[in-house]
């Protein structure tokens, strides 16, 4: 870990665990086998995001579960060799006793646990991203940009309160930075869930960033939608309506409709409190999100967010507090840099004609509002380019994605061949862990597919770009193509499988080739444990215990999209 | 043209050889916009011959031709022909030796919008290839190689992209971009093609820019644009001229042609382009306040090399002092006189004692007395400016004279030939003229009395008074200027404030629905006022059509016809289209009752012809809640606010449309207790009248009401 | 379809090509809009493009009257000069033109005339020192803005006493070129004059001779002398537009081998492990050291001199060959890295800091007067100053060409100032509103911050110039 050996940013990271409601075919029983452990390239999912905050530094994780889920988790943690090889400390595991799965991440976070278990500046991750890119760039970028010279979490007073300004914080306040990916392009998956967002360039800095900085990406978020939202909105008045207020305000702004939300937020701690504030607030992505970026531009909505009393409130508590305090608090060091640029908000000029000078009205009324001038820190989006060569950022939330992402993740050359260094966080040490297990006269395409330990191959198989996990055992003369096999499946002779995800434990009988009838699936999704008999023919079928086949089997189709919906927030449905 | 002039482009000739061209580089200045932004400059002058910089502005527009490598330019005149052809057949742009245009034609048209000129322009067939299109004030030193090039490029990959629009970018507040609406230009930035283009109207806040649906769901990435300089320098094909003849009734290039030809892609398909420069100088004298930033911009050398010093017109001969003071030679300076920054003079122009000059451009031969102070201020040639005057930010044209110890307050604007006698002040919003049009839209001046009151005893000159101010490309500023700046500020900014409370009691994410309310809202007071841009397009031309109509008598049907059409074209809302109907039947009746005819009659003639027009503009006939009906009187109500007898047409009116039915009687006892029919004092007034008719109306809908009561029971008694 | 390339904007290149095709008056007025366009800037395209055009003046000059030949050049020289004074190596190169159409006719009269009078040769030979200093003097009447001013025929019958010592000053070679053999590269001043006294036996001790000052009637005499010489010397058969057309030949020549025989002098001046301090991309110290970098190792720190030159100075260390349009006719070389010199590039404010480890400076100029002064790309006059509080010598390396007789007066009106929006972006909307930015293109260097001048005859102390300046032009074209 080439960031293992920097000091700790001082984050704390918060990752929330929710329900999959798009994995109906897996995650039926949340209590022993939540979405959380789906595998990913033989991997549980909670691993990436777990790795992904080691690897930037970040010591201080929590995992946030409902209760129900509290256990099956624990053992996992305690049990997966992936998770154990994690390096220490081990995260502590949250699970508020209200927290169901129904509940958006907007409650989840005015939960008295999760209150108190944040204590500074925090992040907040989803159990299911899957992102190569390094997050200590990030962080380094979001500090750079909002949080001044300062400590990255403001300290702690012994009131648990975080003092203003500490750390050259500009406007008082530092903003967010939120985490936004392309989903078209290569390994872009059909009816992939996007988010509408409308972001603004940054003012340029004195000195630019060098050319390999994540800050070429960053910009202002000013507003962010669902795409589904969207659809709706404009369909209710035929088009999408735009502020003047806000093309006012900004002059360039740059509208992104394919890109998606990875719910990946380094957020200021007074967030917590905007949060509590506002009752109304279902999902983070949504109404925080949305809201917040929204109050930086339109006037007067950051008072009925309750930002000034936030703000205002922490300054007034700065005011009590001993004088020393108060000297370095007020002090913005960014303001003492030669080359500091003020925010652009001059007052308005005169002008030549009297005929001309009445047309600058915006300026006029920004005159009267000057008065109640409340600037709302910004919430920064980091837009990662949509070009292949940027690393993978990934939200697994439908079969699909789980399909593709592992297969993906498969193609990725092992630490073996790559060599430790150049190799990619998310490599395995090897493409099939026991070769010699293969027999010779079988086709294993090693370089797409990924074989985990203790895997049986028997004889005259053909096994290519497929994941297939520990103890599965593929009979003779079986075909897999696409696959995605969790632990301990067997795979029946003479099976032909394709685009298929096999649950754990689920068995496809197979016989010989010489009977006439045989088994191929397609696009088919097996649920744990089930049973296929020989002689099933299927495409894009679900196979579970109860009959959620059909609504589960239009998975992109109506009754799921609200799932979609809520999914971002990540609630725990 | 003789083979000499022709020899004379040997440069660009030569290199169109190596480059094997078939085809000059074509251009065409339209020297006359046809606009009133600067009068009443514009009424004895051309606006392209006016001084920018003591330069005159046409003189910038063909520095960036000769520039670009133009070879044929066609200057189209509008007014002021004459002068126009007089000046540039003595310039050395004319002269065979030293001008590096191979063909440079004056063209006249009777023209009187841009939109005639190109159709005309088309019918001529003078363009053969790809040609630039730029104003007669553009003031640019930008080369136009890349953006040339990148044309080409698209044009050989696909026919259908016309137009190339050439965009400085600058920033989100600027002196130099256009103050009165700023364009907006939603781009697709991987393709640099322009989707959509409103103007924002800075007056009022709470509207808003619409994007297509489709624009969303075709493009993974858009650009919405408010920081850019509009330099009106279009790289066009022929096919742009063929489409403005399709569609005769384009007028302003911007918001007719270009809106219209974007809204209609899917339909022929033509695609139009930007290339948004970040270096160079590029900007147009749109209006007076561009002339004001422009100016400083060329002072301080932004437009480098286009500055004082570089003696661009034959015979100047300015030097740069430290500081960017400019003086030319044989300045007559006062011992004691103080020149500041900024600062340029004119040739054989004296300062007398003690006068303060300071970022100020002072022309040719002007006489400045003593103890004058001078700021910001922008004084043509020949002026006389009496001892002790203070002049401020404003304009003294050629020949103005002041006399002693004048002030001139910001702002005013002092035409060609002006004298003010001693001691007046001349207030900020006085334009003082010293003639006046024969008729609207006649080119042809008179010298109008001196109004002594203005001018003072001596003087010559009265306050111009504009009999129309139309906008092509955005309103003109003083429809806000009269006065009420302030209140009309704080109005929109409360507009704006109550749609964001709506837009957050229903929590939900677009940027606001509350739009319509919002924009009638602001629109009922002033009804004429560009409200949003839609509506404004909208009405200009729906609100003209109609009242034509009208007045030569024409069928209502065609009449409808002619509204769908237009609403189809700029899909206003019906709101709007009653809007308009209000506003043209209303300016009609007046103008019926000004030729002598009784207001009832008038109203009987107009509102009985049409009735069916009408009934097409309300919908809600049966629905419970008549919302059309009472937007309609509602409309008709505030349109007449400002109207004189407005009281007793809103009363005839109203009876007339309850007679024919065309407003239920409810619909009208909603209006008139509607809040919005009672809101301010104007309205209040006018519609004092009415009170007997609801009276009236009262009675009779309570008849009703009992034997619909009764119908009721029956009802029930039968199930 | 019309290509991109055609409307590449005019410049010097294109100029050269029109200027086959087209007639005179238009060329010169097209080279007037160029110049004040700014589309032909910098020294040598100005001297090129210049020469160019004169020679087409010549070449179309009908008739053999050389004073009417000196009159047209005249007349052109003045608008050119008023369309861009602040380019004044247009003026140099007309005044090297008009001295070179003397020469010749003086050559020839005195073909002509040897025999008859003796007197007109040696008297004026006496006041030859005498006129020296008043040389310089009349020079400095002059400042280079007021070109309009100066009547032509006046002028020249003002200074007309001077014509025959130039007279015979036209005896040596013209341009001097014999000079380059010997003259050492430390010149003083006495040296040279020394070599003056051998190279001209017929100018013996008068030298000093107090007995120089004209009686009134004599300038008249001499005048209609002058005059009628040049008259005659259109009834006298030579052929006068061919010896010009070689003389200005010879300047194009001179124009080419500028930077390589400045090169020459490199390896006097520039010792191994040596620390150059040099600005801006100037091709003619990029040969210059070129030229010691085949046999020395040294290291070369430049200055990037932003806002208005860094891009070139980029690409010239980069690629060798500045961006600038007009340079392209200009032959790339390349680049000192590849020569296995270290380069180190620095932003301006880091001059002084680095300048105490400088071994030397060397400069490249725009224009150097004739009070030893330069008018180089800006920044040169910081880069001096440092290097005088650090005692570091300053070398600046200047094609003859470049050498004018102007003297400064107006230091404000030699500096030209340039587009603001190359120092602050022009989108920055407030700032423009309320900054006033001033990009001063060039910098005034008085003579005292210069150590040495290194020209195509060598190195010359700045107190030194006026002298060859005497040597170059004719007092009586300083004021065209």
């Amino acid at each position: 870990m080439p960031h293992a050996t920097l000091p700790p940013p001082g984050f704390q990271a918060l990752i929330l665990c929710g329900p999959g409601a798009s994995f109906t075919t897996f995650t039926s029983s949340p209590q022993d086998f939540p979405k959380a452990l789906l595998p990913i390239a033989n991997r549980p999912m909670v691993w990436y995001p777990l790795e992904w905050c080691y690897r930037m530094g970040v010591t201080d994780i929590t995992v946030v579960t409902p209760p129900e889920s509290l256990q099956a988790i624990e053992a996992t943690m305690s049990q997966d060799r992936h998770l154990t090889s994690l390096p220490a400390p081990r995260p502590d595991i949250l699970a508020p006793k209200d927290l169901t799965h129904e509940m958006g991440t907007g409650e989840l976070f005015r939960l008295p646990e999760v209150q108190d278990a944040i204590k500074g500046d925090f992040i907040v991750l989803p159990c299911d991203i899957v992102c190569e890119l390094d997050g200590a760039p990030l962080a380094d970028a979001w500090m750079i940009e909002e949080a001044g010279l300062g400590a990255a979490s403001g300290g702690l007073t012994e009131s648990g309160k975080i003092p203003m300004g500490l750390g050259g914080e500009k406007l008082g306040r530092r903003g967010g930075l939120g985490v936004w990916y392309q989903t078209k392009g290569e390994g872009s998956v059909k009816g992939e869930e996007t988010d509408f967002i409308a972001t603004t360039p940054l003012p340029a800095p004195i000195v630019p960033p060098p050319s390999d900085s994540l800050r070429r990406n960053i910009s202002n978020l000013v507003y962010s939608v669902p795409t589904d939202t969207l659809k709706d909105i404009t369909e209710e008045n035929k088009c999408l309506p735009v502020r003047h207020s806000l093309i006012r305000k900004h002059g360039r702004i740059k509208m992104l409709t394919t890109h998606r939300d990875a719910h990946v937020y380094f957020f200021p701690y007074w967030v917590i409190d905007m949060i509590q504030r506002n009752e109304s607030f279902e999902s983070i992505s949504e109404e925080v999100l949305g809201w917040w970026a929204k109050a930086g531009w339109q006037d007067g909505l950051g008072e009925k967010l309750g930002l000034r009393q936030i703000f205002q409130s922490a300054e007034s508590f700065d005011g009590e507090m001993d004088s020393s305090q108060i000297q370095d608090t007020d002090i913005d060091v960014s303001t003492l840099s030669s080359t500091w640029a003020s925010e652009t908000d001059s007052a308005p000029t005169v002008s030549l004609a009297s005929r001309v000078q009445n047309s600058n009205i915006p300026q006029a009324a920004q005159a009267i509002t000057k008065s109640s001038k409340l600037t709302v820190p910004p919430i920064l989006a980091y837009v990662q380019p949509s070009d292949p060569s940027y690393p993978l950022i990934r939200r697994v939330d439908t079969a699909h994605l789980l399909l593709t992402v592992s297969l993906r993740l498969a193609k990725l050359p092992s630490v073996e061949e790559a060599g430790k260094d150049t190799a990619s966080p998310f490599a395995h040490q090897a493409k099939i862990a026991h070769k010699e297990t293969i027999p010779r006269r079988c086709r294993v395409e090693a370089e797409n597919s990924l074989l985990a330990e203790n895997v049986t191959v028997e004889e005259k198989t053909n096994i290519k770009e497929s994941v297939i996990g520990t103890n599965c055992k593929i009979s003779e003369g079986a075909r897999l193509l696409r696959c995605l096999l969790m632990e301990s499946v067997e795979v029946g002779p003479n099976v032909q499988l394709t685009d298929c995800i096999l649950g754990r434990r689920c068995k496809i009988e197979g016989g010989s080739s010489k009977s006439d009838d045989k088994t191929v699936l397609k696009d088919c999704e097996v649920q744990d444990g089930q049973v296929i008999a020989w002689g099933t023919e299927a495409k894009g079928e679900k196979f579970m215990r109860f009959e959620l086949g059909s609504d589960g089997g239009d998975s992109d189709g109506g009754f799921d999209n609200e799932a979609l919906m809520d999914e971002p927030q990540e609630g725990a449905s | 043209m003789p083979p000499k002039g022709k020899k004379a482009q040997g440069s660009e000739k030569s290199k169109a050889q190596d480059d094997e061209r078939d085809e000059p580089l074509q251009a065409v200045i339209l020297a006359d916009p046809f606009e009133t932004r600067f009068s009443p400059f514009t009424l004895e002058h051309p606006r392209c011959l006016l001084p920018l910089a003591n330069t005159p502005l046409i003189e910038y527009t063909f520095e960036f031709l000769a520039n670009a490598g133009v070879e044929d330019v066609y200057v189209y005149c509008g007014a002021h022909r004459d002068q126009v052809e007089e000046y540039i057949n003595e310039s050395k742009w004319m002269s065979q030796v030293a001008s590096p245009f191979s063909k440079l034609e004056l063209i006249q048209s009777t023209s009187h919008s841009i939109g005639d000129a190109m159709r005309d322009l088309d019918t001529r067939g003078l363009l053969v290839g790809d040609f630039l299109l730029v104003y007669g004030d553009v003031v640019s030193n930008l080369p136009l190689e890349s953006a040339l090039a990148q044309h080409r490029a698209r044009r050989a990959k696909d026919k259908n992209a016309i137009m190339t629009m050439v965009l400085r970018e600058a920033g989100t507040r600027h002196r130099t971009k256009a103050q009165g609406t700023s364009p907006i230009f939603v781009i697709d930035p991987s393709k640099d093609r322009c989707l959509h283009f409103e103007q924002m109207p800075n007056k009022e806040q709470s509207h808003f820019l619409s994007i297509d649906p489709l624009t969303l769901s075709d493009h993974q990435e858009i650009e919405i644009r408010q920081d850019l300089i509009d330099c009106g320098i279009d790289i066009c094909t022929p096919d742009v001229l063929a489409l403005w003849s399709d569609n005769f009734d384009f007028q302003a290039p911007r918001k007719g042609f270009l809106h219209q030809v974007l809204k209609d892609w899917e339909l022929n398909g033509k695609t139009i382009h930007t290339h948004i420069v970040t270096d160079h100088y590029a900007a147009r004298v749109r209006n007076l306040h561009a002339y004001d930033a422009v100016s400083k911009d060329i002072v301080s050398r932004w437009a480098y090399p286009l500055c004082p010093d570089s003696n661009l017109v034959r015979g100047q001969t300015y030097r740069l002092q430290k500081g960017n003071i400019y003086k030319e030679d044989g300045v007559i300076l006062a011992r004691d006189c103080v020149i500041n920054p900024k600062t340029v003079i004119g040739r054989s122009t004296s300062v007398g004692d003690g006068s303060i000059i300071s970022n100020s451009i002072i022309g040719r031969h002007c006489q400045i007395g003593r103890g004058v102070k001078i700021d910001g201020a922008y004084i043509w040639d020949h002026v006389n400016i009496g001892d002790g005057s203070i002049v401020n930010k404003s304009i003294i044209a050629s020949e103005a004279s002041l006399g002693k110890r004048c002030i001139i307050e910001a702002g005013a604007l002092i035409s060609h030939g002006v004298s003010i006698g001693e001691r007046k002040t001349i207030l900020g919003t006085q334009r003082i003229t010293r003639s006046k049009r024969k008729r609207d839209n006649s080119d042809e001046v008179v010298r109008g009395e001196p109004d002594t009151a203005i001018v003072g005893a001596g003087g010559s000159g009265f306050e111009f008074r504009d009999s129309e101010e139309e906008d092509e490309d955005e309103p003109v500023d003083e429809l806000v200027a009269r006065g009420g700046l302030y209140n009309l500020a704080s109005l929109s900014f409360s507009a704006e404030s109550i749609s964001t409370l709506n837009s957050e009691s229903e929590e939900d994410f677009q940027i606001s629905h509350q739009r319509s309310e919002a924009g009638s809202f602001v629109s009922v007071g002033s009804v004429d006022s560009a409200t949003s841009h839609h509506a404004h397009n909208f009405d200009h031309d729906a609100a003209a059509s109609i009242y034509d109509s009208l007045v030569e008598g024409h069928e209502s049907a065609n009449i409808q016809l002619e509204l769908t059409s237009l609403r189809m074209s700029t899909n206003a809302s019906e709101h709007q289209v009653r809007r308009a109907v209000v506003v043209a039947f209303v300016k009609r009746i007046t103008q019926l009752i000004k030729a002598g005819t009784s207001v009832r009659d008038a109203v009987a003639q107009v509102f009985g012809q049409h009735q069916d027009l009408l009934t097409r503009t309300m919908f809600d006939k049966n629905a419970s809640n008549k919302t059309d009906q009472v937007d309609f009187l509602v409309l008709l109500q505030g349109d007449l606010v400002n109207k004189d007898g407005g009281d007793s047409i809103l009363l005839s009116a109203a009876t007339k449309l309850v007679e024919m039915d065309v407003i239920e009687d409810d619909a009208m006892v909603q209006w008139w207790e509607g809040p919005k029919s009672s809101e301010d004092e104007g309205m209040r007034k006018v519609r004092e009248k009415t009170q007997q008719l609801i009276d009236f109306l009262n009675q009779s809908s309570e008849e009703e009401d009992s034997e619909e009561d009764e119908e009721d029971e029956e009802d029930d008694d039968s199930e | 379809m019309v290509t991109g390339a055609v409307v590449t904007a005019p410049g010097l290149s294109s100029y050269l090509k029109s200027l086959k095709s087209t007639p005179v008056e238009p060329s010169v007025e097209h080279l007037i809009s160029l110049l004040k366009r700014r589309q032909i800037r910098n020294s040598r395209p100005c001297a090129v493009a210049t020469l160019a055009l004169l020679s087409r003046v010549v070449g179309e000059f009908k008739g053999r009257d050389a004073a009417k030949l000196v009159e047209r050049i005249r007349q052109i020289g003045r608008r050119l000069t008023s369309a861009q004074p602040r380019e004044v190596v247009v003026g140099n190169i007309i005044r090297r033109v008009l001295g070179l159409v003397r020469e010749v006719v003086e050559d020839n009269v005195e073909a002509v005339t040897e025999a008859t009078s003796d007197a007109g040769q040696s008297h004026p030979a006496h006041h030859d020192s005498l006129h020296r200093p008043q040389l310089i003097s009349s020079i400095s009447t002059f400042s280079p803005l007021k070109h309009a001013s100066a009547e032509p025929m006046d002028s020249s019958s003002h200074y007309s006493e001077n014509m025959s010592d130039s007279g015979e000053m036209s005896k040596r070679p013209p341009l001097l070129t014999s000079h380059t053999s010997y003259a050492p590269t430390s010149t003083a001043p006495l040296v040279n004059s020394l070599f003056g006294l051998f190279s001209h036996p017929d100018t013996p001790s008068a030298s000093n001779t107090p007995t120089g000052v004209q009686p009134p009637d004599g300038k008249g005499t001499l005048t209609s002398l002058n005059l009628e010489r040049l008259a005659d010397s259109s009834h006298s058969r030579f052929d006068l537009k061919g010896e010009v057309m070689n003389g200005i030949q010879e300047i194009q020549d001179e124009l080419e081998q500028t930077d390589d025989s400045i090169a020459d002098n490199a390896l006097h001046h520039i010792h191994s492990n040596e620390i150059i301090l040099t600005h801006t991309a100037s091709s003619t110290v990029q040969k210059f050291l070129l030229a010691a970098a085949r046999k020395r190792k040294f290291t070369v720190v430049h200055v990037e001199t932003h806002p208005h030159d860094h891009t070139a100075t980029h690409s010239i260390l980069l690629t060798g060959k500045k961006r600038d349009a007009e340079d392209d006719e200009e032959d790339s070389w390349k680049p000192l890295r590849s020569a296995g010199i270290q380069v180190v590039m620095i932003p301006d404010s880091h001059v002084y800091a680095i300048m105490s480890q400088v071994n030397k400076v060397i400069l490249a100029t725009h224009t150097v007067l004739a009070n030893g002064a330069l008018v180089a790309a800006s920044g040169a006059r910081m880069i001096a100053s440092a290097a005088k509080a650090h005692q570091t010598p300053v070398v600046v390396v200047s094609g003859l060409y470049k050498l004018s007789p102007v003297y400064p007066f107006d230091i404000d009106e030699l500096i030209e100032y340039g587009d603001a929006g190359s120092v602050v972006p022009y989108e920055d909307g407030d700032f423009v509103d309320l900054v006033d930015v001033e990009n001063p293109l060039y910098d005034y260097v008085p003579a005292d911050l210069v150590d040495l001048y290194i020209t195509n005859l060598g190195g010359h102390a700045p107190s030194y110039l006026y002298r060859i300046v005497a040597d170059h032009y004719r007092t009586e074209d300083i004021n065209l």
